[in-house]
């Protein structure tokens, strides 16, 4: 390390060591000036005693005393520079020194006073005052020291080496200048440093002398009050900071919390007090004010404050959006929503009044939903223009559903936008925003609050504001979708309620779980919740006829659904129903059944007309047949008598003829009346249809010898039985027989067949007969139709023949169709269902004796008649 | 041969004249010819007798009846010649 460098170092340690001179506050600095210039003063009232008693003249004593007395003077004018007072002060001091060093005729140990002085001097810490106490020390030891060292030293060593003593006295003073300068220093570090905590620090801080006066006050402290620092100085707390209580009134200031910490020692902390600033604005404070104990005394107190205005606000709003959030859960319709919310955010964030405006009408205007206003706001003007208001662009709410923005209004008297100003203005209201009410990207509405004071706009309210337009947004559409469920749910409930037939839902055990009103009413019972309590079986319960409910569920499971199943129901009172249900299966999406639904119909009444009709039909049947029996066996009679003339004869025969005629028209009309009302009680068997044809055959076999028919009957292979009822078959192979035989000129050729088609067996009987016209071909099967070249054959028709036919073959699960030309012969067809092997019976059985003997006793006709059902 | 005018007659005449064949219509007066016939049926002495029901009703429970009483058969009367019945009742009389 070369010399230089080491020099650098050791002056660049010399300057860290040296202070800078910061300038010391004021009321520290006039504190320290204060009591340096009552020493000078006590300097300047001791110089003539110390003059006088050292043996010095009075007028010389005097004289040196009004010196030092004029320089305490000067140091003490107010209103002077400091650096000047500080100078004097310094001047007079060390003049004091060198005064009382002559004084004693160079008395050596007086020079102390000189390092006592000195050392006082760097209480200013301010180089002009001690710069100048050094220099005066140095200039007189060297000036006056040479040039009369009697004055300054006072022995013989000295008086003759005045410039070594001089030294000697300088580097001493050197030393104490050094260790005064450090002090001064580590002094001068230590406050900057405190005044950089101080500085730094978010919180005000003042501290607080004993007798309750600010001593110090921080640039925060300076900020949120709108005091300066200095201004704060010296004033009492209480009124610097414009304390008061949160609900309004001051704090009186003897009993001001704050000022506990000084005049009792008790420590104060309270978050919620107000401070005023000097411009008369308030803030919520937090604040701790903290005695100062020194010595087991009071001596001040330090107080420290925040501004919690910002951390209220962000509380309010976390408040308001939290009450919001309960208020919407807690709603159940949008108005009472709206009106909770409106009382939230009102309540919560400070604003008086306020209204929900939702887009509505095919106009798309807005309109306002609900209006609220803090309790004691009275605002009955701006209400009564609010409830009645719509917006379409204008307006702050306008303003705001257009842009989709949140948008502020610092006071509504200025501005001329807003339809309701008057009103406003009426109820003095003043500030306002408005946000968007959002569902995703639309918006749906917009809430406005109002203040009766002038309040600047608040970017963060605003945004923040956002998610609870989003929330509100969320909980219309919700409560939308609700009402619109409710009233769908309404009418579905309606149609359930008072639905004519019965509704249901039952399950696979037999309870119901649904029932409507009339399905209780049909079977009885007072209401929908007394039928599903009373039924724990239906099919015991419900169903007269045991099985029937088990017949029901055993079609529902092979078909899925049923219609128009007829059962005899038990009333309640004791008597019969008949209800007619038709009810599907539901199924959950893995094909598990769920339950049963469907509908019931009370048809006790058709099954009674029903009945009537049957009787009716009997009735007439026995009323018609009973004279025409008579008729038709007297004439028998009649044409065995003996000598009847032949053309009586003829006649009689003729009058058989037409009573047969008359019988079998009514038969053929009773035989209609039963199939078409379903009554015709079939009696499946296995019928060998070749077997049944031979014996058709033969009871017609007056008829083809009549017309001398050529007829065959030709059976292709082994054809299987058919199943079907022998009566009614019999009728269709009879009445295709008979048509063949009788609309054949006499001398035709009439064929047969039988064969076996996959699973039906086809019956056919062709003719050669006069063949049916093409426009009649599609009526054939009608009921009364009778083709025209039918009649000129045989005026004997009755038309219901084929119908017959078709209603028998159908019902029997058959098919029946012909193919013909006119004049070129007809064949007719019928298929039947081939008889399953395992429910063949002997055609012999017949479960009717009644039936068998009718059968070999009469007419095919007889047969049928009596086998029937009523 | 016996005949009666209604039901009540035609039992009497049953019990006193104790017939081979009885023909019996089912729509008569005083007494109906269902009842007539259970009334045949209950008694011992015209029990083993054969009726045979001739009538121009056909409703089926009425058959149905005939059938479970143990009538010999049933004939509607307009869909039969009394050729026919002569045929049928000579035929019973002599099997």
């Amino acid at each position: 390390m070369t010399a230089t460098a080491v020099a650098e170092r050791l002056l660049d340690r010399i300057r860290v060591a040296l202070p800078e001179g910061r300038p010391l506050p004021d009321d520290v600095w006039r504190r320290r000036h204060r009591v340096i210039i009552a020493v000078l003063w006590l300097h300047a009232a001791a110089m003539p005693v110390v003059g006088l008693a050292t043996g010095n003249t009075a007028g010389h004593s005097f004289f040196e005393a009004g010196i030092v007395a004029s320089i305490a003077f000067v140091a003490s004018l107010p209103g002077r520079g400091r650096k000047l007072r500080a100078a004097a002060a310094a001047l007079g001091l060390v003049t004091s020194s060198g005064l009382l060093v002559h004084f004693s005729g160079g008395y050596i140990e007086a020079h102390f006073h000189f390092f006592v002085m000195v050392a006082l001097m760097t209480l200013y810490q301010d180089w002009v005052p001690f710069l100048l106490a050094i220099g005066f020390v140095v200039a007189h030891h060297a000036v006056v020291g040479t040039l009369d060292p009697a004055s300054v030293y006072n022995h013989p060593a000295a008086l003759a080496h005045p410039w070594v003593w001089a030294g000697i006295h300088a580097a001493f003073i050197t030393a104490l200048s050094a260790v005064c300068l450090v002090c001064w220093r580590f002094n001068e570090q230590l406050r900057a440093r405190f005044e950089l905590i101080l500085d730094a620090a978010g919180e005000g801080i003042c501290g607080i002398d004993r007798e309750g006066r600010v001593i110090f006050a921080n640039a925060a402290a300076a900020r949120m009050t709108g005091w300066t620092a200095g201004e704060l100085i010296g004033r009492r707390p209480h009124e610097a900071f414009g304390h008061f209580q949160p609900d309004g009134p001051p704090h009186a200031e003897a009993a001001c919390p704050i000022e506990d910490a000084w005049r009792a020692g008790l420590a104060r902390h309270s978050a919620g007090e107000m401070f005023r600033r000097k411009d008369g604005r308030s803030f919520p404070v937090e604040y701790v004010s903290t005695p100062a104990v020194d010595r087991g005394q009071v001596a001040g107190a330090v107080v420290l404050f925040s501004d919690i205005s910002e951390r209220r606000r962000i509380d309010r709003l976390r408040d308001a959006q939290h009450a919001v959030t309960r208020a919407l859960a807690d709603s159940a319709t949008i108005e009472e929503g709206a009106g909770r919310v409106l009382a939230a955010l009102g309540e919560g964030l400070g604003w008086e009044a306020g209204g929900l405006w939702l887009a509505d009408g095919p106009q798309r205007v807005l309109c306002c939903v609900r209006m609220w206003a803090a309790s004691g706001a009275a605002v009955p003007d701006f209400a009564e223009a609010l409830q009645h208001s719509t917006f379409t662009g204008i307006g702050l709410p306008g303003r705001v559903w257009a842009s989709g923005e949140p948008a502020w209004v610092a006071d509504l008297a200025q501005d001329r936008d807003f339809p309701g100003a008057g009103s406003t203005a009426r109820d003095s209201l003043h500030a306002s925003f408005g946000f968007p009410v959002r569902l995703g990207g639309q918006v749906l509405g917009v809430i406005e609050l109002f203040s009766r004071e002038v309040r600047e706009p608040d970017a963060e309210l605003l945004g923040a504001i956002l998610s609870v337009g989003s929330q509100v947004g969320q909980f219309i559409e919700r409560k939308r979708g609700e009402e619109a469920l409710r009233q769908a749910e309404a009418t579905y409930r309606d149609i359930f309620d008072h639905a004519v037939e019965g509704i249901f839902q039952t399950t696979a055990d037999g309870r119901f779980l649904k029932a409507n009103p009339a399905l209780a009413r049909l079977y009885g019972y007072d209401s929908p919740e007394e039928l599903t309590a009373s039924m724990t079986d239906i099919g015991r319960q419900l169903y007269a006829d045991p099985g029937r409910r088990d017949e029901f569920l055993r079609r529902l499971e092979v078909e899925g659904s049923v219609t128009d199943f007829e059962s005899r129901a038990r009333h309640k009172g004791g008597s019969i129903v008949w209800i007619s249900e038709s009810s599907r299966a539901v199924r959950d999406a893995a094909g598990a059944l769920l339950h049963y639904e469907g509908t019931v119909r009370d048809i006790t009444e058709r099954k009674r007309v029903e009945e009537m009709k049957s009787d009716f039909v009997s009735f007439v049947t026995h009323q018609l047949r009973t004279p025409l029996s008579g008729v038709k066996w007297l004439l028998e009679l009649a044409a065995q008598q003996d000598g009847v003339p032949a053309e009586a004869g003829s006649l009689i025969e003729d009058a058989r003829g037409s009573a047969d005629r008359l019988i079998r028209l009514v038969n053929e009309l009773l035989d209609i009346a039963r199939l078409e009302s379903g009554k015709v009680r079939i009696d499946l068997t296995a019928i060998a249809l070749d077997e049944l044809t031979r014996g058709v055959l033969d009871d017609v076999g007056g008829l083809i010898r009549e017309r001398a028919h050529g007829v065959c009957l030709e059976v292709a292979g082994e054809v299987p039985p058919v199943s079907g009822d022998a009566q009614l078959v019999r009728q269709v192979v009879l009445n295709l027989t008979s048509n063949a035989l009788k609309y054949t000129p006499p001398g035709g050729r009439i064929t047969i067949s039988l064969r076996q088609d996959a699973d039906v067996v086809r019956w056919a009987v062709q003719d050669s007969g006069i063949g049916i016209p093409a426009d009649a071909q599609s009526r054939l099967f009608e009921k009364f139709y009778r083709a025209d070249n039918v009649t000129s054959v045989d005026t004997e028709g009755t038309g219901l023949g084929l119908y017959l036919v078709r209603l028998i073959v159908e019902r029997l699960d058959g098919r029946v169709w012909f193919e013909s030309a006119e004049g070129g012969g007809t064949t007719f067809f019928f298929t039947l269902p081939i008889a399953r092997s395992d429910k063949w019976e002997p055609t012999e059985h017949t479960s009717l004796s009644s039936r068998t003997t009718a059968t070999s006793g009469g007419p095919a006709r007889q047969a049928f008649a009596s086998a029937d059902t009523e | 041969m016996t005949t009666a005018a209604d039901g009540v007659e035609g039992l009497q005449a049953a019990r006193a004249a104790a017939p081979d064949l009885i023909l019996l219509d089912l729509l008569m007066p005083k007494l109906g010819g269902l009842d007539v016939l259970r009334a045949l049926k209950a008694d011992e002495r015209t029990r083993p007798i054969p009726v045979l029901i001739l009538s121009n009703s056909s409703r089926q429970q009425d058959v149905d009846e005939i059938g479970r009483l143990g009538a010999a058969g049933y004939m509607v009367k307009a869909n039969l010649s009394l050729q026919e019945l002569g045929e049928r009742v000579s035929g019973m009389l002599g099997g």
